[in-house]
């Protein structure tokens, strides 16, 4: 018995032991949990992640794909108390928000801050100052078009809306869809919302990001009108595929890459996509000015990243670092997309047409940001929707024009 | 000490009691408590993230009900059950009749038209974006019999959407509520229907003055299982149409989420979530005292 009992004592002081040096050890290795929006590229990710983990073996990372609607993801988990360590943000208010709550750290003195060039910290500064993420890179919304559809029809790149309207009416005439648009869903704000406003808005009210944050901004005009008559009228002229309100994201680039339509208007981070088509693809800017008036292009961010307050936030900083510094070149060359860093520190993966348009792009005094980056979070859904409004007759222009302005004061009173 | 002042009966319903709160704490933790936080927090200013909130009274419900999609979401959800609720049942009811006397074959029918229980709302939804896509095959079909006068953006246009996300979703629910149905028909006697024969009675007779009096109970069970269902319909409007074209096919569980999710007015979303629970306790109530009625009338 006494025998028994010796080694039954010896057993769980070995086991005691064995616990307690566990314990130790696990203390050396940080579990980061890693919330990024990596939908077109999960593979990669993790392959990169696992690159950032064996480099840092004091870090494990705990990846998860977060879906395309990133706040509904991030809002209950930072109500609950439970944001991951690092996280995709968007550049606006929502981040802005978090930030000023202390939910995320203030990034502006992390290596990747300095990596990364002014123009696109703005949009994920808060109100008080704070610098709450990072951008995934720099973005636009162009229109691709068909170049050898563009020489049967002896077309040339439009200058402005009129030439525009005419360019598509030569396109329709000769039987073929002038253009896609996506209105079934929100995407459709990245390019005739969001180039509506830049130029019918923007020249009126160049600080309309802090007009927006104000509640000050005047949206019950003709001018923001016109950016849902513009898209009314390429409808009601049939310049548009057949279908078109209900038409999403995803069918609308495919309709283009099998080459049912001469042009396409969606986003630079499509070029990857849309830039490998069978048939010879060109882009050019969105020609929404009016005659004789100077464009403004839209030079915006993508979705980026941010780090959480709480115990772990050194090691995501020095993720978000690495991701911004030695590592960026994983991330770049699987999505082709355009640099945000003053130093890619790795080759860059770029096509020569995007990197035409990106200095054409550059050359313009005046651009503006794609509509999440300055609308209040409250109004994002209503972009489409009151385009779909207005496309079906539900709405006219004007009213559509109305009704935003008054959600958007609303949003700021509350 | 509990023991001794107890009578054998009050000890039985004590040990009965002690098994049910294992389920009584499921459903208080996970139903009752989460509803009655919502209820709380509907009356105050919280905004989903902040740990602090003041109470606000009737604020939220004032604000949710005077929002100008009110109308058209109540209205959306309405129509959905005015015409999901009959119709389904009536093909449930019709199907369920014709594959019990459908011998062996019924098993495959039955089968068949369950299926698509098994997929989640979101492939539904997806399987029929692809139907109804402009050049979806739902066209293409109207194309390839000659009725191109019929074809039509179906989910981009105001009066076509709620109908056919309607079809949708009976198609998706039947298979459901047909089992139903069936569990019902299998408690009629046969006998009924043998002496009915005998009396010469006709088809349709046999189903107006014995099935659907005799099945009285699945109707009833049928009635509000729908009805609650497609009161707080969510999923399926989300994928195929995200409520549009604009707010034409956006229901009150959807603008629940709009709310909380896409305005972060999570204040507002706990009041229309109130909302809509009345709505469904109200009309579950009125449907259940109509339908009891009219199965005492059966008996």
């Amino acid at each position: 018995m006494k025998k028994a009992l010796l080694v039954l004592a010896i057993l769980l002081l070995i086991s005691g032991f064995a616990f307690s040096a566990g314990q130790q050890g696990g203390e050396k290795t940080v579990v980061l949990t890693c919330a990024m929006m990596a939908g077109d590229i999960p593979e990669e990710t993790q392959a990169f992640l696992d690159v950032f983990a064996s480099e840092n073996p004091d870090i494990k990372v705990d990846f998860t794909n977060v879906p395309q609607d990133l706040e509904v993801y991030l809002q209950p988990k930072a109500a609950s108390g439970e944001m991951p360590d690092f996280i995709s943000v968007n550049g606006g208010s929502f981040g802005a928000d978090l930030m000023d709550r202390g939910i995320l750290v203030d990034l502006k003195d992390t290596f990747a801050a300095k990596n990364t060039i002014d123009a696109v910290k703005p949009q994920f500064t808060s109100p008080s100052g704070k610098l709450f993420g990072i951008c995934g890179g720099v973005s636009t919304s162009l229109i691709y078009y068909q170049v050898q559809a563009f020489k049967d029809l002896g077309l040339t790149i439009p200058e402005n809306w009129e030439d525009f309207l005419a360019l598509c009416e030569k396109i329709k005439k000769a039987g073929k869809i002038a253009v896609i648009i996506t209105p079934g869903d929100g995407t459709m704000s990245n390019t005739l919302w969001s180039h509506g406003f830049a130029n019918n808005v923007v020249p009126k009210y160049p600080d309309y990001a802090k007009r927006f944050r104000e509640g000050t901004m005047v949206l019950d005009t003709p001018e923001f009108a016109d950016v849902y008559a513009k898209g009314k009228l390429l409808f009601d002229k049939g310049y548009t595929q057949p279908g078109a309100v209900s038409t999403q994201y995803m069918p609308g680039n495919e309709m283009y890459i099998q080459g049912k339509s001469v042009q396409h208007f969606a986003g630079s981070w499509l070029a990857g996509m849309v830039l490998k088509t069978d048939f010879e693809t060109g882009v050019y800017m969105p020609p929404w000015n009016a005659k004789g008036v100077t464009k403004i292009p839209i030079v915006a961010t993508e979705t980026g990243w941010g780090v959480s307050e709480g115990p772990h936030k050194a090691q995501a900083i020095r993720l978000l670092d690495w991701i911004n510094g030695k590592g960026y070149h994983y991330y770049q060359n699987a999505r082709g997309n355009i640099p945000h860093l003053k130093d890619p520190m790795g080759p860059v993966v770029l096509d020569d047409r995007i990197k035409t348009y990106l200095e054409k792009l550059y050359s313009y005094k005046q651009t503006a940001g794609l509509w999440f980056e300055y609308i209040p979070a409250e109004t994002m859904t209503l972009t489409f929707q009151l385009y779909q409004e207005v496309l079906t007759d539900q709405k006219t222009p004007r009213e559509a024009a109305a009704a935003f302005d008054k959600a958007a004061r609303d949003a700021v009173k509350k | 000490m509990v023991k001794a002042g107890l009578s054998q009966i009050q000890r039985r319903h004590l040990v009965c009691f002690l098994f049910t709160l294992p389920a009584l704490a499921v459903v208080f933790v996970f139903f009752l408590f989460p509803m009655l936080r919502a209820l709380l927090f509907s009356f105050t200013n919280w905004d989903g993230i902040a740990r602090t909130y003041q109470w606000v009274g009737l604020k939220n419900f004032e604000a949710v009900v005077a929002d100008s999609v009110f109308k058209q979401i109540v209205f959306n959800t309405f129509y959905l059950a005015i015409i999901y609720v009959p119709v389904l049942n009536v093909v449930a009811l019709l199907l369920a009749v014709g594959i019990y006397n459908a011998g062996k074959a019924g098993n495959v029918y039955r089968a068949m038209l369950f299926f698509p229980n098994l997929l989640s709302m979101t492939v539904i939804g997806m399987i029929w974006n692809i139907i109804y896509r402009y050049d979806g095959l739902l066209n293409q079909f109207l194309n390839a019999i000659g009725l191109k006068i019929l074809i039509q953006d179906w989910l981009g246009q105001v009066n076509t959407v709620l109908p056919a996300m309607s079809v949708t979703i009976i198609w998706f629910a039947v298979g459901y509520y047909l089992l139903i149905y069936l569990a019902g028909l299998n408690t009629v006697p046969v006998e009924i229907y043998e002496s009915a024969e005998v009396e010469g009675v006709s088809s349709w007779q046999k189903l107006v003055r014995i099935t659907i009096p005799l099945i009285a109970p699945s109707i009833t069970i049928n009635a509000v299982l729908s009805t609650i269902g497609i009161i707080t319909l969510f999923d399926l409007p989300f994928v195929l149409t995200r409520g549009g074209p604009g707010f034409k096919s956006q229901t009150i569980a959807m603008h629940v989420y709009a709310y909380a999710f896409q305005q972060l007015r999570t204040s507002y979303a706990l009041a229309l979530a109130v909302i809509l629970g009345g709505f469904a306790i109200l009309i579950t109530a009125l449907e259940l005292n109509l339908l009891r009625r009219r199965e005492e009338v059966a008996r």
